[in-house]
């Protein structure tokens, strides 16, 4: 747990890393859309995409990474083989991480208030939506002190639900507010004052990426 | 707002997200601590904090993070069977972050009254869903009111109500601690 590196930002010079932040929010919701509820074919053509845009932009996926990756495909593929559409299922539950994955490494977090302030036109969702993205990696470290900590003591062993309830969330809740206590006291002495919109004007708008994203989408004119 | 509130506020919105993660296995229905810690927060910081939260963690759902349960998300997700629990956290949120500083009658209630109107968005919701999109039959709809309930509700309902009573016993100590963190 200690080596995940999910979801941060590494920075880079690829198209993806240029992109325009609100273009990419939108194609990640088309995209998202689209495998969860279109065809096996739209699942595949998003599949691979993912794989060629991780490699693309040089995102390391580390061994634990693939590991857990692999981890989720056979264990759901083995769990829903008995149920219909199980390898299709996982496939894209896969896809969607990889997803995610790609713009959370790609995107800077203070680019993502501003393009996310374009579309919804509300500051402070977009700037805790923001912040959230960029701290979830600190509290995660957190949480996963304390998962390791409960390992070593066997409390998984345990049978007893509640206690199990009341041994994660205490120490969760207090390891966190402690966390955001010496975080905001570190952004305090930094001088944060939410975001600037200069950022964003240097972005730019790579039509090749968009007709990549949306070439899938002649499949559903072909349909209607 | 300042500083402390922008991060106590991302710090519930992680918080929400492992609640989707943290799953335990009680018989047949796996009890999610979601709507635990949404009620928690909205005790502990009121309403503001655990609207913007609960905001916050459907934005990033929809964008494609994988912060729903079974690190499942995308606007699919949002607008499938399930959909309509997640958007009824809105109220849920929305009333129990008007709890805080009441009395322990009102702490109860609120959450509760939050918790039907979840139930009321969510089941309508799922019918819609599964006789239209997922198995459109012919004219006899395949869920009907009572297999709808039996699916989504019933399971849930007392696991539920132990949540309110646990969240409302670990306010009590959690408040004192972040009324100090935050007002100094």
């Amino acid at each position: 747990m200690a080596e995940i590196n999910i979801f941060n930002y590494i920075p880079g010079k690829s198209r993806l890393h240029k992109l325009h932040p609100s273009i990419k929010i939108i194609l990640m919701l088309i995209i998202s859309g689209l495998t969860l509820y279109g065809d096996i074919y739209f699942t595949i053509y998003y599949f691979i995409l993912s794989i060629i845009a991780t490699k693309f932009c040089k995102i390391k996926i580390g061994k634990v990474q693939i590991k857990y990756l692999i981890f989720i495909f056979v264990s759901m593929s083995v769990f829903q083989y008995f149920f219909s559409q199980g390898v299709d299922y996982s496939i894209k539950i896969v896809t969607i991480i990889l997803y995610g994955n790609i713009f959370t490494s790609t995107t800077k977090p203070s680019d993502i208030t501003p393009g996310l302030y374009i579309l919804i036109r509300n500051r402070r969702i977009s700037e805790n939506l923001s912040l959230t993205i960029r701290l979830i990696p600190m509290f995660l470290l957190g949480w996963s002190e304390i998962n390791d900590t409960l390992n070593s003591r066997g409390l998984f062993v345990q049978k007893n639900p509640f206690r199990k309830i009341y041994y994660i969330t205490i120490p969760l809740l207090v390891e966190t507010i402690k966390r955001a206590d010496n975080i905001s006291a570190a952004m305090d002495s930094r001088n944060y004052n939410g975001w600037t919109n200069e950022e964003i004007k240097y972005r730019e708008i790579y039509l090749s990426i968009i007709i990549i994203v949306l070439l899938p989408c002649l499949l559903l004119i072909k349909k209607l | 707002m300042n500083t402390k509130r922008v991060v106590f506020t991302s710090a519930s919105t992680f918080l929400i997200i492992i609640g989707a993660y943290l799953s335990i296995q009680i018989g047949l229905v796996p009890i999610v601590l979601t709507n635990f810690f949404i009620i928690l927060i909205g005790i502990v910081f009121g309403w503001r904090v655990a609207l913007l939260s609960i905001l916050t963690y459907i934005i990033l759902g929809a964008t494609g993070l994988p912060v729903f349960s079974n690190g499942k998300g995308g606007l699919a997700h949002i607008l499938g069977l399930t959909g309509g629990f997640l958007l009824g956290f809105i109220p849920l949120a929305f009333f129990s972050g008007l709890a805080k500083g009441k009395s322990i009658i009102l702490r109860v209630l609120l959450p509760v009254i939050g918790s039907i109107i979840l139930y009321f968005i969510g089941v309508p919701w799922a019918m819609f869903v599964y006789n239209n999109i997922i198995a459109p039959g012919g004219n006899k709809p395949l869920w009907d009111l009572a297999t709808t309930l039996k699916y989504t509700t019933i399971p849930f309902l007392i696991p539920d109500l132990v949540k309110v009573v646990i969240a409302v016993a670990i306010s009590k100590i959690l408040e004192p601690v972040v009324d100090n963190f935050v007002n100094n």
